[in-house]
């Protein structure tokens, strides 16, 4: 879906068609919630979040700036609804040993891949939730770090050092993991 | 060991990033070939970096997702808006319940006795004032009835923000 022809979207929702809004919520739904649970690591918190960051989005569509993305707008409400989430969540606390992971059986390499998914969670698990999600909208390969530094409130410069440090720290985790890993066997 | 300095490391993720120019990676390149513990790092980023570009980050929500949010357009959100205003009004239901017992209390003349001065002059040793200070008398009822108008003005600003507030946020939302 275009910009001009998501912009038309949002004029008919303006203009009083609401059941078009399922479109919107179609595309950006996976990226939303993706931010949501890389913030939450709680997948029912991280849905729930998302998707009232949608139905907030739907309500203040209006002031809706055009000469932003409607994406990168989106995200900002999705980060920060997360965030306020986690600040009130009594859920202080998942052992990352209970992250889900789905499983996706796509014939072979499947195993090495959902073992590097698995240590890859892992790792991104130990990381603060600003940093994941730095990384992860980084590593999404769709926004570039204006962008993201829109969508996460920081400078881009600061978005970049976060992602260097996340990327190292990612490494360390890796590491460890995987050392005490092989030790386990 | 050396020890791998910010620059360096700064360097090899412009070096990872494509982002170094032509002369800062052949000086890059050289120190590499030299330096076993820089190349090493050069290596655990590169798998770091394989494994975030090999690995699908996004991730699905549940297949209801876009009907739960087209059946909830209607309602405001959110969840924390809606414990906030409820806390609000068991707040200001407490208070104004102790205001109530409070007041019994005070019309009914339990206070009226409850009598006590403060003395400074006992207080302070003599070498650190000059005059002898006037006592300080304090009823119960006055007190009673400083505490009851603090918590009268609680209430009312607990009323704006639980009740009256989100009020008014939901009609101006209704109206558009």
């Amino acid at each position: 879906m275009t910009i001009p022809a998501e912009h038309t979207i949002i004029d008919r929702i303006l203009a009083g068609e609401p059941s078009v809004y399922a479109e919107l919520v179609n595309k950006h739904k996976s990226y939303a919630f993706t931010i949501a649970n890389k913030i939450l690591q709680n997948r029912a918190e991280a849905e729930e979040a998302a998707q009232d960051a949608f139905i907030k989005a739907y309500h203040h569509l209006s002031s809706f700036n055009r000469e932003a993305k409607f994406s990168t707008w989106l995200y900002r409400i999705v980060f920060n609804t997360a965030i306020s989430y986690k600040r009130k969540s009594r859920h202080t606390f998942q052992s990352i040993e209970n992250t889900v992971l789905e499983y996706s059986p796509d014939g072979e390499g499947t195993l090495e891949r959902t073992d590097k998914r698995k240590y890859l969670a892992l790792a991104m698990a130990r990381l603060n939730e600003a940093d994941r999600t730095a990384l992860t909208l980084f590593y999404l390969d769709e926004f570039s770090l204006e962008e993201i530094a829109e969508i996460t409130g920081m400078q881009a410069n600061t978005v970049k050092v976060r992602i260097h440090r996340a990327r190292l720290r990612l490494a360390d985790e890796l590491k460890l993991i995987l050392k005490q890993e092989a030790l386990t066997l | 060991m050396k020890k791998i300095s910010q620059a360096q490391e700064e360097m090899l993720f412009d070096y990872l990033d494509g982002t170094l120019h032509a002369a800062d990676k052949q000086r890059l390149e050289t120190e590499l070939s030299q330096n076993r513990e820089l190349k090493a790092r050069l290596d655990e980023l590169q798998n770091v970096e394989l494994w975030l570009s090999k690995i699908p980050l996004e991730e699905m929500p549940s297949r209801n997702f876009t009907l739960h949010v087209m059946g909830k357009l209607d309602q405001y959100p959110s969840r924390s808006s809606t414990l906030i205003s409820r806390n609000g009004i068991f707040l200001l239901v407490g208070i104004l319940v102790a205001v109530g017992l409070a007041t019994l209390l005070v019309s009914s003349g339990v206070f009226d006795g409850v009598q006590t001065t403060i003395n400074l002059n006992q207080e302070l040793p003599q070498k650190y004032i000059q005059k002898s200070l006037p006592p300080i008398a304090l009823s119960g009822k006055l007190i009673v009835n400083i505490v009851i108008l603090l918590n009268l003005g609680l209430a009312w600003l607990v009323l704006d923000r639980a009740v009256l507030k989100p009020l008014f946020q939901r009609r101006m939302h209704a109206g558009h």
